[in-house]
């Protein structure tokens, strides 16, 4: 009889907390697959609407096709291209496409649908023939202008005996790439070729701008409503974790091996062999990290939910693609001291969603269509689209930092009984700017709560902590936090990249190791 | 006992690639005629007086010079049928020649010239045994024939012109079928299961086709160019200039796309022309580069334009009809200055030029000859 009522009351209190747990995105988004093109290939490379309300996009094996989303009707549009990684639409029947070796411009200049004239926009950049290096964007501003990123190569591969533009290494000649011990002097990721590492600016008239280097894998260029230009970079040599940049003019943002193509870089320096002391002082360090295995491992492309209200709650904020796992992160910029840096929390967690969401465009409606890659790493295919149904996620919606804590504030009140000390747990953690691939977590420690207050809107509280200092990761679990109106807290975990207080100290030294 | 033989691992392939439906109605109807045939003998067997049912089988014409069944069995005196179906956007026929005949024939063929179309491209050889007319894009004709006494393997082939390199099959009279990949009587894609027949695009075969993708032997700019009539060529988007041209199959892209692009493209066919060291059209200064524009398609193929010493150049390239080969069509056409085209080694192939002198590897034209010439190179047989 006794163990009866045990039983009872564990299947109780099981029940209870399924129902805590159950509160997934899937409450408040639908997800649907698109059904693709028989036979093709449907690794999405670039994504966007034609001003028509036609779906444009571009696919792993060269295909662009068009999709009209009121009769579910695919037709093919362009084909034969080498990678492409990105489109923009210019016009119903022009559209820009980043393939490996081009910029280019398509365009159905005889309106039969398909098009017949491929204009090389832009091809002024390097090739060695190496796999890795994949070419990005193009990213569009506000004035027309496109914004490209320049892949570098990986020494899992040396270089092909043709190459296209200048070839420069002070590492390694371009002869003794062909013997087996290349990777010694390469760098695990090279810049063997003009610009290669770098953003590039391509003003729509043709004009091209050496915008930033330092990347490694930018797969990802996007602008937020401000026209503030954001590209993602891939965990590796250089990143100890995936971070997001808030990309400037003439900065330079960690990986060195861009660097030869500097222009004002003295010849025969080789880019390895500068300190990283000072590499750091020149380096810009990213507005956002993405802790390795926490949130994402492979970030792809930012994109701003520019819906107005029509996606949900989070307007104005940049959403980001993951390849590792059926995750979208949302972004929470917060300008301090006149930089931007900021905090990232899953967003779309499985409910439906692929692997490898690798391209996004907000439709009309305020839908969200993504396309999934792999390229032969973890990841999907295939094209899906999310629609918001109007209900609000009980969520974090932004966070800001304070001289003492931070200001954090939810999309809905807050239950009374709230315990911010108990159930707001914080840690923080740094990663270490370093030639090698990644870096573990650095100087992990627990942060106190030491105060807090609800403001009066009922979703804001302001949390005070022990010790607030620059160059870490301050990363908040929440432990079972209901609203008001008793929904549970969708996603709990967020992250924050402290690089500058709110006095413009930004003094890090701990992230160079001595 | 009579067996043909298609594509099978063809077949398979397609399928590993989600295959649509149309392919396994094309299985099951390639079994049914195998069983059908099975039971047609059974009855012949069984009704040995009555004069035999003959040997009935489709061949389809397919797009890159090819037949679907590459080849088949009968018995000597067997009366056979074939349907020959062209699915393919060219002309073609099926001769069946004598054991040994199939080039002899083809070449002969092509001498034919003007009076090629008025005799289906037939020659008068006693080599011929049996043939169709030259069937249209969508048309079909119904071949009867009683096989030869005499065993042996009896080459099928189009005699259309250039087609008879590429696009033939075997009948084995009285014979067993060897194993397929040491069968030296078929092409060797058919001995080999045909790569370019993968289903890699939502669309099946298709010519004019065109890929920017890694290729061996060229910059990492590289485009390929599948042609009619099985022509293929490479050119290079960062040099400006043609590469090489084969003939037969295009090219399996799988190497670069299976992943992340790792790997070239393996070349399918035959290669007949290579460019070397030969570079891009020179205009005036010797050591002008050439910058890549684009392109427009034309009927599918396309039309290059470059720039040289700030004057644009038009380079299309479309197969020639009578004989294996291609032909360059220039067009430089706001141009005072003299152009010299480097045309590399032309003493292997069958090199014209419609205007300019050819001196020491190089075309050199005047400004007025450079408005619209072309060069075409073709196969020596």
């Amino acid at each position: 009889m006794k163990n009866t009522k045990y039983f009872l009351a564990s299947i109780v209190s099981l029940v209870s907390v399924v129902v805590l747990r159950s509160a997934g995105i899937g409450d408040y988004y639908s997800l649907d697959n698109i059904a693709m093109p028989k036979g093709l290939d449907s690794q999405v490379g670039g994504l966007d609407f034609m001003p028509n309300g036609r779906l444009v996009a571009c696919f792993h094996r060269g295909e662009v096709y068009t999709y009209h989303p009121k009769n579910n009707e695919w037709k093919l549009f362009a084909d034969g291209l080498h990678e492409p990684l990105g489109i923009c639409a210019i016009s119903d029947r022009e559209v820009v496409v980043m393939q490996r070796p081009e910029l280019t411009k398509i365009a159905d200049l005889n309106g039969d649908g398909e098009a017949d004239h491929y204009q090389a926009v832009f091809d002024d950049f390097g090739m060695t023939g190496n796999y890795h290096e994949f070419a990005f964007g193009p990213a569009k501003d506000s004035r027309g202008d496109f914004y490209i990123g320049m892949n570098l190569a990986s020494n899992g591969a040396s270089i092909r005996p043709e190459l296209r533009g200048e070839f420069r290494h002070y590492g390694l000649s371009r002869e003794n790439f062909k013997s087996k011990s290349y990777k010694s002097s390469s760098g695990r990721m090279y810049a063997a070729t003009p610009y290669r590492g770098w953003v590039l600016k391509i003003s729509k008239e043709g004009e091209m701008t050496p915008f930033a280097p330092g990347f490694r894998s930018p797969n990802g260029l996007g602008f937020d409503l401000k026209d503030q230009l954001f590209v993602t970079d891939n965990q590796g040599d250089w990143l100890g974790t995936s971070k997001l940049f808030h990309v400037q003019n003439g900065r330079f943002y960690g990986h060195p091996a861009s660097l030869t193509w500097a222009d004002d870089w003295q010849s025969g320096q080789n880019p390895l062999k500068v300190s990283v002391k000072e590499l750091d002082a020149k380096r810009t360090r990213a507005a956002v990290l993405f802790p390795q295995g926490l949130m994402a491992n492979s970030p792809t492309q930012p994109i701003t939910d520019s819906t107005k209200g029509k996606f949900g709650p989070f307007s104005g904020q940049l959403l980001v693609g993951e390849m590792n796992r059926s995750r979208i992160v949302r972004v929470i910029l917060d300008k301090v001291a006149g930089e931007i840096q900021g905090a990232c929390v899953p967003f779309y967690d499985k409910a439906g969603l692929s692997k490898g969401s690798h391209r996004f465009v907000f439709g009309d409606d305020g839908s969200l269509w993504i396309g999934q890659t792999h390229l032969s790493w973890v990841g999907g295919q295939g094209l899906q689209r999310i629609r918001w149904n109007g209900k609000i996620p009980f969520e974090i919606h932004s966070m800001k930092l304070l001289p003492n804590g931070f200001k954090i504030t939810f999309t809905k009140s807050l239950k009374k009984a709230t315990s911010v000390a108990e159930q707001f747990q914080f840690k923080r953690y740094y990663y270490e700017y370093r030639q090698a691939y990644g870096s573990p977590q650095y100087g992990i420690e627990k942060v106190k709560v030491i105060g807090s207050k609800r403001l009066n809107d009922g979703k804001t509280v302001m949390v005070y902590l022990d010790k607030v200092n620059p160059g870490f990761v301050y990363q908040l679990d929440i432990k079972k936090l209901i609203a008001e109106d008793n929904s549970a807290l969708v996603n709990p975990l967020v992250c924050y990249t402290l690089n500058r207080m709110p006095n413009g100290d930004d003094k890090a030294p701990h992230l160079v190791r001595n | 006992m009579v067996r043909c033989e298609t594509e099978s691992t063809t077949a398979e392939a397609r399928l590993s690639f989600g295959a649509s439906g149309k392919l396994s109605i094309l299985n099951k109807f390639l079994l049914n005629r195998y069983y059908t045939a099975v039971v047609l003998l059974i009855l012949t067997f069984t009704f040995a007086p009555v004069q035999a049912e003959p040997l009935r089988l489709t061949i389809k014409a397919r797009s890159g010079l090819q037949y679907d069944i590459f080849r088949f069995e009968t018995k000597p005196n067997a009366f056979v049928e074939i349907n020959l179906v062209n699915e393919d956007d060219m002309a073609h026929n099926l001769v069946i020649t004598k054991p040994g005949q199939r080039l002899k024939v083809a070449n002969a063929a092509l001498r034919l010239g003007v009076e090629g179309d008025a005799k289906n491209w037939v020659p008068d050889l006693d080599s011929v045994l049996f043939f169709t007319p030259v069937l249209k894009p969508g048309s079909s004709h119904l071949l009867k024939f009683k096989a030869p006494e005499a065993s042996g393997v009896y080459p099928y082939v189009c005699t259309f012109p250039g087609h008879g390199l590429l696009m033939y099959g075997a009948m084995y009279v009285g014979m067993p079928l060897p194993d397929l990949a040491k069968d030296m009587n078929l092409p060797e894609l058919a001995r080999r299961g045909n790569l370019t027949q993968k289903q890699l695009h939502a669309w099946g075969d298709k010519r004019p086709l065109m890929y920017r993708i890694f290729m061996p032997n060229a910059s990492p700019a590289a485009v390929a160019v599948a042609l009619r009539h099985g022509q293929n060529y490479c050119w290079d988007a960062a040099q400006c200039r043609l590469r090489y041209v084969w003939y037969g199959a295009f090219v399996d892209p799988w190497p670069v796309w299976r992943g992340n692009g790792n790997g070239l493209a393996k070349v399918l066919g035959t290669k007949y022309w290579e460019a070397g060291s030969a570079g891009a059209v020179q205009i005036g200064d010797k050591d002008s580069i050439a910058n890549f524009l684009g392109y427009k398609k034309i009927d599918g193929q396309p039309e290059f334009h470059y720039r040289v010493n700030n004057v644009d150049v038009y380079e299309l390239i479309t197969p020639l009809h009578s004989v294996i080969g291609i032909q360059r069509s220039f067009r430089i056409p706001n141009n005072k200055q003299l152009v010299s085209l480097p045309v590399g080694s032309v003493s292997q192939v069958i090199f014209k030029h419609s205007a300019g002198k050819l001196k020491e590897g190089m075309l050199i034209l005047n400004a007025a000859e450079a408005a619209e010439f072309t060069v075409s190179i073709g196969l020596k047989q």
